[in-house]
């Protein structure tokens, strides 16, 4: 009788886990693989991901963020992985430094392609990049944030401020280099990831 | 005229601050109503709040459908299968943790039990063998007890059948030590315990063999089959015994280890037997006696 009880809670459990948690999959393995840029390792990662939030599965809250959840979890797995192979990525001061050095707010440039803006996206600093991700891709509170990548929030709203006028300012760059960017007088001193210089008038 | 421009001028530089946290709904009410009180004055901000939503949805867009993000679909069967697998072959943490808690109950209060059969056993045992070198001492050695024995025959009748030819069968072995000399046989009372006493002489020593009854009650676990001989020192005396299901049996003397031992082992078969046939006959007597009684 007992067997049977287990029996059951376990497939009442599964089909909970399959109609809360599997449905983010692709959007953990869009992450994923823009973070590791291997599809083998992050198709891994999404696997072991699902594995770990099956496994504490019952200390998920019902009605709360589930996709918020799950990525916290992959960045706690991913964070283990890295030290356990002892990579450890340290934010250097530089990037954070880059986003200061951007003086001026130009206007946001229109008429570009999404590809374009994924292009832009790719040339931040990945701890701006990822931010600006889980916010305004994947839909998360800044809390949600916090809790996912293991920062204050205060940390996140400064990184969210900065990758976004970083975002608008490589792509104003970029409007302006075709010849598309905004009819407005902007001078824009940007300094690009690799630290070079550039002056962008439209 | 001027003074109006620049304030219009800094609510649009706040606007250009605030404008993400308002597309994200992370501001406060009171931040929120500046903002769109703003918005609804200025043109500039509008197209560059639209601009930041367009920005916003290309992005999102982009990043959902780019063909190098999207996850194989095949890739994707086989980890749903495995995670399946997982989901419905696991055990429940509760369910094992609750095995565990079981094991570790179980184990504790069997080694309790042992703990607390083995203290009492101990305890008996030494009660027990200080009566026996007592007994040893006043009765075979110093002649001082102060209850005077009886005939092993009679004790038999009166409280214990096992006493009944006692003595032949300490003496039936031809495996004693050569040289072995029977002193005397009786039985006695030491300290309100009740021996059946056969006195022997060897190499000069007085040897006690003691047969008492020990009451079934004290003797858990018996299955009827006598118990390997075990030796002590008490006193400068060397003992040595074994059990049957309700007696007792003790070698005790002044002799060496080796030499105390060697008569017990020598008559531990007769003797063993002698006893157990008593205590069968002693049951059979027992059940006749209720039975008779329930008629």
């Amino acid at each position: 009788m007992f067997r049977f009880r287990r029996a059951k809670a376990r497939r009442e459990e599964w089909a909970s886990f399959e109609n809360e948690a599997l449905p983010h999959r692709a959007d953990l393995y869009r992450m994923a693989k823009w973070l590791l840029g291997d599809r083998d390792q992050a198709e891994d990662l999404v696997q072991e991901t699902l594995l770990e939030a099956l496994r504490s599965f019952h200390r998920f809250e019902k009605g709360t963020n589930c996709r918020a959840w799950l990525i916290k979890i992959m960045y706690h797995t991913l964070s283990k992985k890295r030290r356990s192979e002892n990579r450890l990525r340290v934010v250097s001061d530089s990037e954070e430094q880059i986003a200061e050095t951007v003086a001026f707010e130009p206007p946001t440039p229109e008429n570009l392609t999404e590809q374009e803006v994924l292009d832009a996206l790719k040339s931040l600093p990945q701890q701006f990049q990822e931010v600006v991700i889980l916010s305004d891709v994947e839909d998360m509170t800044y809390k949600e944030i916090a809790e996912a990548l293991s920062i204050p929030t205060g940390t996140v709203m400064s990184r969210l401020h900065r990758g976004r006028r970083l975002l608008r300012a490589e792509l104003a760059v970029y409007a302006n280099s075709l010849g598309i960017g905004r009819r407005t007088e902007v001078r824009a001193t940007h300094a690009g990831r690799h630290g070079e210089e550039s002056d962008a008038v439209s | 005229m001027l003074e109006d421009m620049e304030r219009n001028q800094m609510q649009c530089r706040d606007f250009r601050e605030f404008a993400d946290s308002y597309l994200s709904d992370e501001l406060l009410v009171e931040t929120n109503h500046e903002v769109i009180k703003h918005l609804e004055t200025c043109t500039d901000c509008r197209r560059e709040l639209a601009a930041r939503r367009d920005l916003r949805r290309k992005l999102r867009s982009g990043f959902e459908s780019a063909p190098d993000l999207q996850l194989r679909k095949e890739v994707a069967g086989t980890a749903t299968a495995q995670l399946r697998d997982v989901a419905l072959s696991r055990a429940p943490l509760s369910a094992a943790r609750y095995m565990a808690i079981a094991a570790s109950l179980l184990i504790v209060a069997a080694l309790g039990f042992i703990v607390v059969q083995q203290r009492w056993r101990v305890q008996r045992s030494a009660v027990l063998t200080a009566s026996v070198v007592g007994d040893h001492r006043d009765c075979a050695l110093n002649h001082r007890l102060d209850e005077r024995p009886i005939d092993l025959h009679e004790a038999g009748s009166k409280y214990d059948r096992a006493y009944i030819n006692l003595v032949n069968a300490v003496m039936s072995e031809d495996r004693l030590p050569a040289g072995v000399e029977l002193v005397d046989a009786h039985s006695c009372v030491f300290k309100r315990r009740r021996f059946g006493h056969v006195i022997l002489k060897y190499h000069g020593q007085v040897v006690s063999v003691l047969v008492t009854d020990i009451e079934a009650q004290d003797h858990p676990g018996s299955t009827g089959v006598t118990e390997a001989i075990a030796d002590a020192q008490l006193d400068d005396f060397r003992l040595a015994y074994f059990e049957t299901r309700r007696h007792a049996v003790f070698v005790v003397s002044g002799l060496s280890d080796a030499e105390n031992l060697s008569i017990a082992q020598a008559i531990e078969p007769s003797v063993s037997r002698h006893i157990m046939d008593a205590e069968r006959i002693a049951d059979v007597r027992l059940k006749t006696y209720s039975q008779t009684d329930k008629l």
